[in-house]
């Protein structure tokens, strides 16, 4: 197909108009049923409530709430009714309504919070079935369950999706997430509907968000619906607080690497949040005594979270918020300074609308600012190299409950990118002009467009059968790619409490990332050019959801994922100014299953999951064109996160994780290079197969113990932590060592135990 | 009770016993192959033709069991030379030598090698072009090792160098060129020994053994980089403009995939691995004092 742009903006435009007409012109129709629908909040603190049980006692009506703590009953047949809502630490709400022909009944409700919810003893992974959006293996974890999976005593969003099977990591340290045999760079992270582009700290030891900060946590594994895009993995879609709307409330917390500080309260017809986390090896470290010699490298990290909501109306909420991060790596030593950085600056505007009863818009727009770079002063002479990427969005939602049984989703995104990549080894740290190619500076600059436009329905027949086919369009400007991206999911419900789950998408990806699987430091966002095939991913999956007994739910997921065009960085690379020039593009596939058994309530809970997965890798350049396992290909992965509340006072927690080994490399013999200048050479071992062999299992063991107190009669948390309590230090690479005259093989390892203790007073 | 317990443990043993027997120990297990190191150096004579087989991991190294000597090696120049290299131990064991044939710049050379058993490599080079020093480099420099806070460089102290055709990258090779003796070459002439220069950082053994380091610079000026001096004393600087293959081969040299050969780096066809690379280079001494 040959479009120009211009006619691909007006087929996008008018593709989202005709929807959006359709659905505004069905206004009058729709008005005529009688819906109930609402907000559901936190009774304490105004907070809305994410995917909270709403249904009409003794019917079959019921549905979830949205990320925006919204729903919505629609058809509902005049009478009187008990509404019932629940969700999980909160006291289930009760309230005869009484349902009149042709009426919109406004219900909102402000849940109480159970002790349980405010001792923070919940250990939930909830696994969302929504009713009126078929999403197949997706999971929603509460921010009272990301508090209790720890790295270091931090606290950490990514190390809590890490304990869910099918989740790897490419080691224990490392915060890049590798899904379902997807490289994190294809998984979609999104904080406020703002991309982060590397939500990392320590060089990936912790993520950049603070759970102080965050409201809720949806992970999709695979085969989401038309509504995502832009990424061939996953998605990760992290709501920011909106703060308390009743009254002021702090946090205020001091671990072993950071401090953090939250406040929030009410404004005007809203509330406001405020969240501060920094680390201070810097100020420790200042108080050692330093050698001159042997100087101490200067490092740290800070981030910050905003967010400002109003209810301008009944029907309209806007909301503001930012988050910034920033690390910082210094040494000097003999004259040479070298200097690491990299950070994130994220902000998003939103709108919410409810037209009607059943027609529910957001507009959001965003920016997103990600930069990195490396400095070094020799003795004067400066060198450096940096890049960002910057993206600034607009998305707009229109959804439209047109029946009981037929709800309908269209939308559009636009984005635009200005990617940069800098090099100067010229001696001074002038910036250069764009374009800007040898005499040792190098100056890239690209400004992109994309566009995207969807359309989705989702059709229950009988309570029993869903289907919800979608469409999504993206044309991306500088490459003229035009891609579809059909997608449909289908759902069986067997009885009330077992559901069969099927969905099938195609997934392109327009962003490439250079990086390194093990280090998130020089991480470079690269798009789609002229010069490289758009990557693409199609999803297979199969899903049993069940909830076996009262409060336990047990699910099983088959996925088969085609990879097409994925990427690996060239190393070899000195020099070049496109896309191809950066990376091997080769095929893949990945498959497997995953079984997760959790019990959501009780003194006692938890989840124990397994998976089992495979992915294979096939690339002309690399391995000699034969087929391979990529570093992160782990065959067996199993993990259980317990929790039991002993007394009031005590509760403990556990998280272990078994997986088999990574791959690696072996060697069958060595040689030596000798450069023309050199006097003695250097042994080098000759390679098998890439990855073929594979390193002992990782296994780990965390405990915690937490103390509820009281600090000057504030409420308090004294958290003691035991991270990998037997001390098994995992293998992060193995590598021949030819310093000696035979190689000899060495293992670098990972951390041993670490004990920490932490404080935290509510005030 | 106690039967229970083990119930419980015996499924979690069952699967670290599955899992424990997947591991694969690192082999040693040798499987030989040929490789090429051969370089052309403009202006010298075909003196860096090494054509070896690798050793076994848990072997010594030694030239003498790597070397092939019973190869047909011949190198053609663009300008119908053929030049034949006859196997030499001398001056340097192992090498492929033709003495009487010096190398020109911006020539395309193609290599070509037969072993005894009928099988064929080729590579080809194109030798870049020459150039000079912009500014010829002091004659000495002093390392102020008791003062870490160092000043900027002074240009005086800088490499400058003229571009060779639309060659970017360099390398600037620092050789120590006596690391016994550092007071001979004073004035007066002391007994002092030479010794090395204090690195903040520890080098793997088998650089810190050589007497060269060797760095990459995309540019055509350099800083003096103390880190680049090993040991005090007399000094030869090189500075080498390399063709695409040579480059390749440092990055070899500099292992970045670890101490794991990178196929992609190679450029010999017909089985065997390695390259045919060619450097221009320029050449300048200089004493390093200690500064006390």
């Amino acid at each position: 197909m040959d479009f120009s742009k211009n006619q691909l903006m007006r087929i996008l435009l008018v593709f989202f108009v005709l929807i959006s007409s359709y659905t505004l012109n069905a206004l009058p129709n729709s008005a005529a049923s009688n819906n109930i629908n609402g907000f559901i909040r936190d009774k304490d603190n105004g907070e809305t409530l994410v995917a909270a049980t709403v249904f009409l006692d003794g019917t079959s009506y019921g549905t979830f709430t949205s990320k925006k703590g919204y729903y919505n009953l629609t058809n509902i047949p005049a009478g009187s009714y008990i509404l019932k809502v629940s969700n999980v630490g909160y006291q289930t709400f009760e309230k005869a309504i009484e349902v009149k022909a042709n009426q919109n009944l406004r219900v909102d409700v402000d849940m109480v919070p159970t002790d349980i919810m405010k001792n923070n003893i919940t250990v939930t992974a909830e696994r969302e079935v929504e009713r009126r959006e078929i999403t197949v293996s997706k999971v929603n974890i509460p921010v009272e369950q990301i508090k209790e999976i720890r790295i270091g005593g931090e606290s950490d969003v990514f190390r809590s999706i890490q304990m869910l099977p099918g989740v790897l990591t490419s080691s224990q340290v490392s915060s890049g997430l590798f899904i379902r045999g997807g490289s994190p760079d294809q998984n979609l992270v999104l904080l406020d509907g703002s991309t982060v582009y590397n939500p990392s700290h320590l060089f990936g030891f912790i993520s950049s968000f603070n759970s102080d900060a965050i409201k809720d946590v949806e992970l999709i594994k695979g085969g989401y619906p038309a509504e995502f895009g832009s990424r061939m993995s996953s998605v990760i879609n992290i709501t920011q607080k909106d703060g308390n709307r009743n009254e002021f409330e702090g946090l205020a917390s001091i671990g072993a690497i950071s401090s953090k500080l939250s406040l929030q309260g009410p404004v005007g017809k809203g509330s406001w949040f405020l969240g501060a986390r920094r680390s201070y090896f810097d100020l420790i470290l200042n108080l050692i005594p330093e050698d001159d010699e042997v100087p101490y490298p200067d490092f740290g990290f800070y981030d910050i979270n905003a967010k400002v909501t109003q209810n301008i109306t009944e029907n309209d909420q806007i909301s503001a918020s930012g988050f910034l991060s920033r690390d910082d790596f210094f040494i000097e030593n003999s004259g040479v300074d070298v200097t690491f950085f990299l950070g994130n600056r994220t902000g998003a505007l939103d709108w919410t609308h409810v037209f009607q009863s059943d027609l529910f818009f957001d507009l959001n727009l965003t920016g997103s600012y990600y930069f990195n770079g490396f400095k070094q002063n020799i003795t004067g002479f400066k060198v450096k190299a940096e890049n960002s990427i910057r993206d600034y969005s607009l998305k707009g939602k229109l959804e439209w409950f047109t029946s009981e049984d037929l709800t309908l989703k269209t939308g559009f995104e636009v984005n635009n990118y200005l990617f940069k990549y800098e090099q100067n080894f010229t001696g001074d740290d002038s910036t250069s002009n764009a374009g800007t190619s040898g005499g040792g500076r190098l100056m890239l600059e690209e400004d992109d467009w994309t566009y995207a436009a969807y359309v989705s329905g989702n059709y229950i027949y009988e309570n029993l059968w869903s289907v919800q086919p979608g469409i999504r369009i993206n044309y991306w400007d500088y490459s003229d790619i035009l891609t579809f991206d059909p997608r449909l999911a289908l759902k069986y419900q067997i009885q009330e409490k077992i559901a069969l789950k099927a969905s099938w998408g195609i997934y392109h990806q327009y962003l490439r990332l250079a990086g390194d699987e093990n280090v998130a430091l020089f991480d470079t966002w690269l798009p789609t050019d002229n010069t490289v095939e758009p990557s693409k991913a199609v999803h297979y999956i199969f899903s049993v959801e069940s909830e076996l007994f009262e409060g336990y739910d047990f699910n099983f997921d088959v996925y088969y994922k085609e990879l097409e065009n994925i990427n690996e960085v060239k190393r070899t690379t000195l020099e070049g100014s496109k896309v191809s020039d950066v990376f091997y593009n080769g095929n893949g596939e990945a498959y497997g299953f995953e079984v997760f058994l959790q019990k959501k309530f009780g003194r006692f809970a938890g989840w124990v999951g397994y998976a089992w997965g495979k992915v294979n890798a096939r690339f002309d350049s690399i391995n000699y064109g034969e087929v391979f396992n990529p570093k992160y290909d782990r065959r067996h992965d199993f993990k259980i996160v317990l929790k039991y509340e002993l007394t009031d006072k005590w509760s403990i927690g556990s998280s272990f994780m078994l997986q088999s080994g990574q791959p690696y490399t072996g060697a069958s013999s060595k040689f030596r290079v000798n450069m023309s200048q050199t006097t003695y050479g250097k042994d080098i071992a000759v390679q098998l197969n890439r990855y073929g062999l594979r390193l002992p299992p990782s296994h780990q063991l965390n405990m915690n113990a937490t103390y509820n107190t009281s600090f000057f009669k504030l409420p308090a948390k004294f958290i003691i932590d035991i991270y990998n309590v037997y001390s098994r230090r995992d293998i992060l690479f193995r590598y021949y060592d030819l310093d000696g005259e035979v190689a000899i093989v060495n293992d670098v390892l990972l951390l041993p135990i670490i004990p920490t203790v932490s404080y935290e007073v509510r005030f | 009770m106690k039967n229970n317990i083990l119930y419980k443990i015996l499924p979690l043993l069952f699967v670290v016993i599955l899992l424990s027997s997947c591991e694969d120990d690192a082999p040693f297990d040798y499987k030989e192959e040929h490789y090429v190191e051969a370089y052309l150096t403009v202006g010298q004579p075909i003196d860096h033709i090494k054509f070896y087989r690798t050793v076994p991991l848990d072997e010594v190294y030694s030239e003498e069991s790597a070397f092939i000597d019973d190869a047909d090696v011949t190198i053609y120049s663009e300008n119908n030379d053929e030049m034949k290299l006859e196997f030499r131990n001398e001056p340097s064991p192992g090498y492929y030598y033709n003495d009487d044939y010096i190398v020109k710049p911006e020539t395309f050379y193609y290599l070509r090698i037969e072993t005894s058993e009928g099988n064929i490599y080729t590579d080809t080079t194109r030798t870049p072009s020459l150039f000079d020093w912009e500014k010829e480099p002091v004659s000495s420099l002093t390392y102020p090792a008791d003062s870490l806070n160092l000043p900027p460089a002074p240009d005086s102290t800088k490499l400058f160098w003229s571009r060779s055709g639309n060659i970017n990258f360099y390398l600037v090779n620092v050789k120590c060129l006596d690391t016994l003796n550092y007071g001979q070459y004073l004035e007066p002439p002391t007994e002092e020994k030479n010794r090395r220069v204090p690195l903040p950082f520890k080098e793997v053994n088998q650089l810190y053994r050589d007497q060269t380091t060797i760095n990459l610079i995309p540019n055509i000026t350099s800083p003096v980089v103390w880190f680049a001096f090993r040991w005090y004393g007399n000094h030869e600087i090189t500075i080498q403009a390399p063709d695409n293959n040579y480059l390749r081969w440092y990055l070899q040299y500099l292992t970045l995939n670890g101490d794991v050969y990178e196929p992609l780096l190679t450029t010999i066809s017909g089985g065997a691995f390695g390259v045919f690379g060619s450097v221009a280079e320029i050449k300048a001494n200089t004493f390093l004092y200690k500064s006390n």
